[in-house]
């Protein structure tokens, strides 16, 4: 346990945090016979659990290991690594031989701790070690069961020397949220705390010698930081990490009319003035602002850029198969035939329908917004057959003012449509297997099993959303929006 | 985890407490074979009953007997309790023994396989006089050959045990316990009311049906008794100390703050109507414990409030206010879309939209019931117009993320349940993964709930209501 004045200092260097420190410091404490075995930090994202635990062991002076469960792809990855933690930061560790004698280590719970008796009992380890299993809840596997096994470290071995603190940001699973474990809650920080918290501190320097050792240097961070949170708090919370993150990466663009004389540390307004663009952008938050490699600066957001370049066979076969995947089969006869009358009896009884019921339901929602249903191969090229007919000049030409057109070359006009709609085809060099291929290899198009692309019962399903497709067709002056089903 | 100390003067657990005694003793004494089965809530003092009553064997028996300790969260299946027992037994019984002769492999109980560990250990456990394998010969104690070691195996978590389909090592355990001439006694200890069912047939006819059942205190004093004894020193404990006068004080100290205090009577009550658990009550004195100094050297009752204080009451209530307002925004969207549409999931997409919608309606609203709201400055008012900023559907994605990432957005085939009706949770199935903008996920709280839990003061407070 620390004493009054080092408790009060630990709690001018970790700020906000002062009753969290309190607790830890009465389950904590460097003597093994009055701590508790196993205590829990909870708190959601990233509020200061870790960086609090360590600062305050640091202060404690005690022996700990801290294993990042985060990083351990399997549970035995995890438990070989607390072994290899605690026999490293043990300082005893060096000249212990494994001499546990079936089953590798960390293979299941037993084993690990059977290679712990073996090591406290060789190399008679008895300081008090806290092991710190940080983002327990996040290694790759499931780890409820080790959470209750390493509850029970202390009771079912004759380890008494080391206790373990979880640090987590979930619920506690279900097998111990009965067995009453010390729990630390870390509330997340208010919105002055987080100003407090980001001014405290100069995080970013200019690297110009000359500036970081003017005083001036820390205001100008103090208003920085204060700006960012103002910004950005109603997207990131208190989540240090993110607000850390954005102050990083806005930072030198921002800062470079100081590194080049321009302005003078004191006038913050005018720098914010000339720079506010770049931090009103939201590509900071979009994890999107890549700098181009050439030219250094930043890329412009392009959207849809990764379907431009498509051959426009391609770009067909991507409306068909949205159009697939969007359509239900059932309702490919009114959507992709000429014949007017189907249309318009269907269009009658889902209106009739639609004032039937009261309220929104299932058929209301708006499908271009749901996940693409699956779809054959067959049906896909039927209707790829179909729409790429509006390639064609005098096909395109809708019925629908065929009163109109009631004059003289009409009888022409139709004959020309005929011979054309006969042989009006794909371009038979079109190697469409090929193409299908490479738009799934572009994962534009997925399927459904893990099978052969070849093999017969696949299903396939598009991979763009509406927006992308939306570009294809303005693209290739397809009029997409007369051949989906509810519109 | 049988760590009460003073278990042994709580009026309610001492008939138990003798039973189990008993029951060990002649299992120790007089040879004979015993299963028995504890059954009670977490942290109602099993394992600390047993634990006394090993302890006092251990000074009127000590080398008797063997002690074996399960338990089925370490020791999550069948192999890896036998080789525990194996192991346990190896240790034990080579205690005394010279080093050298362990280093044979076939010595020792435990072997590579886990089939020759388990027909080594059956060997042993069932032999009859007549046939002498090569160790069990070992069993019998070293000072007079003519009494039998016994072997105590106390299994925790015992219902875990039953999990597996022929359940082979209860069956030859409690089958051991009957018929072997080895007296063996079986401990088995599960919170688990109706574990006792969950046996088989089999199984459950080679079980003495003996039950042990401790139950959690029906009034207050009963459980302000057993609270105290955590509390105060016993009548031992005061002989020891240098200082008897401070032992006795202390003692009448924590009565008295039963008696008087309103912070700590307040958290006693506030446990006995919620959860009945001491383990929790001990966990709340540990903060005012360590505050104890030579200046102030009683329990300060201002001290108790610190703990309860910092816990966190329900997940989901805590989570929603973990949220950025952002998040929180989305949220509200996601489920005002579930309310109106009456479907149980939602995608990206659709909260988005109805976030898109639910912004302008909240805009154009805001500014209306301002200027009309102060009548006095609704002049000045009326001129700014204060606009919530709509964010773009890839900044709000990242929300989205870290919504499912928080829990409070669920797979939507995360529960399933199985043949026997069991419910399994794969909640955590792709936590790791990154979520597409159309899966259909299930959104863990309602509009209605959001609104309870939002505060007052919140301006989003109103558009939990459609």
């Amino acid at each position: 346990m620390l004493l009054e004045e080092r408790l009060q200092l630990l709690k001018k260097r970790i700020i906000c945090r002062d009753d969290e420190i309190d607790l830890l410091n009465c389950f904590i404490s460097n003597e093994a016979s009055i701590l508790a075995p196993t205590t829990v930090i909870h708190g959601y994202k990233s509020i200061g659990k870790s960086f609090t635990v360590e600062g305050y062991l640091k202060e404690l002076g005690v022996k700990h290991s801290i294993v990042k469960c985060d990083e351990c792809i399997t549970k035995k990855v995890l438990l070989q690594r607390c072994f290899k933690r605690i026999k490293l930061d043990s300082g005893v560790g060096s000249d212990y031989t494994n001499d546990v004698k079936f089953g590798t280590l960390g293979e299941n719970f037993p084993s690990f701790v059977n290679a712990l008796e073996s090591f406290t009992r060789q190399t008679n380890y008895s300081d008090h070690h806290v092991i710190v299993l940080d983002r327990f809840d996040q290694c790759m596997e499931p780890t409820q069961e080790l959470f209750a096994a390493f509850c029970r470290l202390q009771e079912q071995s004759n380890i008494r020397n080391i206790s373990i603190v979880f640090i987590i940001s979930t619920d506690d699973p279900k097998d111990i949220a009965t067995s009453s474990i010390p729990h630390i809650y870390f509330r997340n920080y208010t919105e002055p705390q987080v100003k407090e918290i980001l001014r405290s501190k100069q995080l970013c320097h200019f690297d110009v010698d000359s500036i970081d050792n003017n005083p001036a240097s820390f205001e100008f961070w103090k208003q920085y930081a204060t700006i960012i949170v103002d910004l950005y708090f109603s997207y990131t919370g208190s989540d240090m990490n993110l607000l850390i993150n954005i102050c990083e990466t806005v930072w030198p663009s921002f800062t470079q009319p100081i590194r080049q004389g321009k302005y003078k540390l004191g006038d913050f307004i005018k720098v914010y003035r000339e720079n506010s663009h770049l931090l009103h952008n939201e590509n900071i938050i979009n994890n999107s602002s890549i700098k181009s490699f050439k030219t250094m600066k930043e890329e412009e957001d392009l959207d849809n850029t990764n379907v431009q370049d498509l051959p426009t066979h391609s770009k067909y076969i991507l409306i068909a198969s949205y159009l697939a995947s969007f359509n239900l089969p059932k309702n490919d006869l009114h959507n992709f035939s000429k014949l007017r009358a189907i249309k318009n009896k269907k269009r009658a009884l889902s209106e009739k329908a639609k004032n039937k019921r009261g309220h929104l339901g299932k058929d209301d929602i708006d499908s271009r917004l749901l996940s693409p249903n699956f779809f054959d191969l067959e049906r896909m090229l039927a209707i790829l057959s179909i729409i790429y007919r509006t390639n064609s000049q005098s096909l395109n030409v809708t019925d629908d003012n065929h009163l109109l057109n009631l004059h003289d070359d009409m009888i022409k006009n139709e004959e020309i449509k005929e011979l054309e709609r006969s042989k009006f085809t794909l371009s038979r060099n079109t190697d469409l297997d090929s193409q299908i291929t490479t738009l799934f290899s572009l994962g534009l198009l997925s399927k459904s099993a893990n099978s052969d692309i070849l093999g017969a019962r696949v299903r396939w399903r598009c991979n763009i959303n509406w927006s992308t497709v939306e570009t294809l067709a303005k693209d290739t002056d397809f009029p997409l929006v007369e051949y989906l089903g509810d519109e | 985890m049988g760590n009460f100390n003073n278990i042994l003067e709580s009026k309610s657990l001492k008939d138990k407490y003798i039973e189990i005694h008993k029951l060990l003793e002649h299992t120790i004494r007089d040879n004979e074979g015993h299963s028995i089965m504890i059954i009670g809530p977490r942290s109602s003092g099993k394992t600390s009953l047993v634990n006394a009553a090993l302890a006092d064997m251990e000074t009127k028996y000590g080398g008797q007997y063997i002690v074996f300790k399960l338990n089925a969260f370490i020791h999550s299946d069948d192999n890896s309790a036998l080789r525990e027992i194996a192991k346990q037994l190896d240790n034990n019984l080579n205690r005394n023994m010279d080093q050298n002769t362990v280093t044979d492999e076939l010595q020792t109980f435990e072997q590579r396989s886990i089939s020759d560990t388990m027909n080594i250990i059956l060997n042993t456990l069932n032999k009859r006089n007549e046939e002498k394998p090569l160790l069990t010969g070992r069993l019998q104690s070293e000072e007079n050959p003519e009494e039998k070691l016994s072997l105590i195996f106390i299994i925790e978590e015992f219902e875990k045990f039953t999990d597996n389909n022929k359940q082979t090592l209860l069956y030859n355990l409690f089958d051991s316990s009957q018929n072997s001439s080895v007296p063996i006694c079986v401990v088995g200890i599960s919170s688990k009311i109706i574990t006792r069912e969950l046996l088989e047939k089999r199984v459950r006819s080679r079980f003495s049906q003996r039950m042990i059942s401790i139950n959690k205190p029906n009034t207050l004093e009963e459980f302000w008794a057993n609270a105290r004894l955590a509390l105060t020193l016993n009548d031992n404990k005061i002989e020891e100390l240098t200082d008897k006068a401070f032992g006795r004080e202390w003692n009448s100290h924590v009565d008295h703050l039963f008696h008087s205090s309103t912070v700590f009577k307040r958290m006693l009550y506030q446990n006995y109507y919620t959860v009945k658990n001491y383990k929790d009550f001990n966990n709340a004195c540990i903060f005012p414990m360590s505050k104890i100094t030579t200046e102030s050297p009683f329990l300060q009752d201002k001290h108790f409030q610190k703990y309860i204080q910092n816990q966190s009451t329900n997940h989901t209530q805590e989570l929603v206010k973990s949220l950025s307002s952002l998040e929180l925004l989305l949220t509200i969207a996601a489920a005002r879309w579930v309310e109106k549409h009456d479907l149980q999931v939602i995608n990206f997409n659709l909260a988005y939209k109805e976030y898109e919608d639910m912004m302008k309606g909240f805009n154009v609203n805001s500014t209306s019931t301002v200027a009309s709201a102060n009548n006095f400055d609704s002049k000045v008012i009326t001129n700014i117009k204060i606009n919530q900023k709509i964010w773009s559907a890839n900044v709000l994605k990242n929300n989205w993320e870290i919504l499912y990432k928080l829990g409070l957005l669920l797979d939507s085939t995360g529960l399933t349940t199985n043949n026997d009706g069991h419910i399994i949770t794969n909640i955590n199935l792709n936590k790791n993964l990154i979520i597409e903008e159309n899966k259909m996920v299930q959104l863990d709280v309602s509009l209605d709930e959001l609104g309870n839990l939002i505060d007052d003061l919140n301006v989003y407070k109103k558009l939990t209501r459609l």
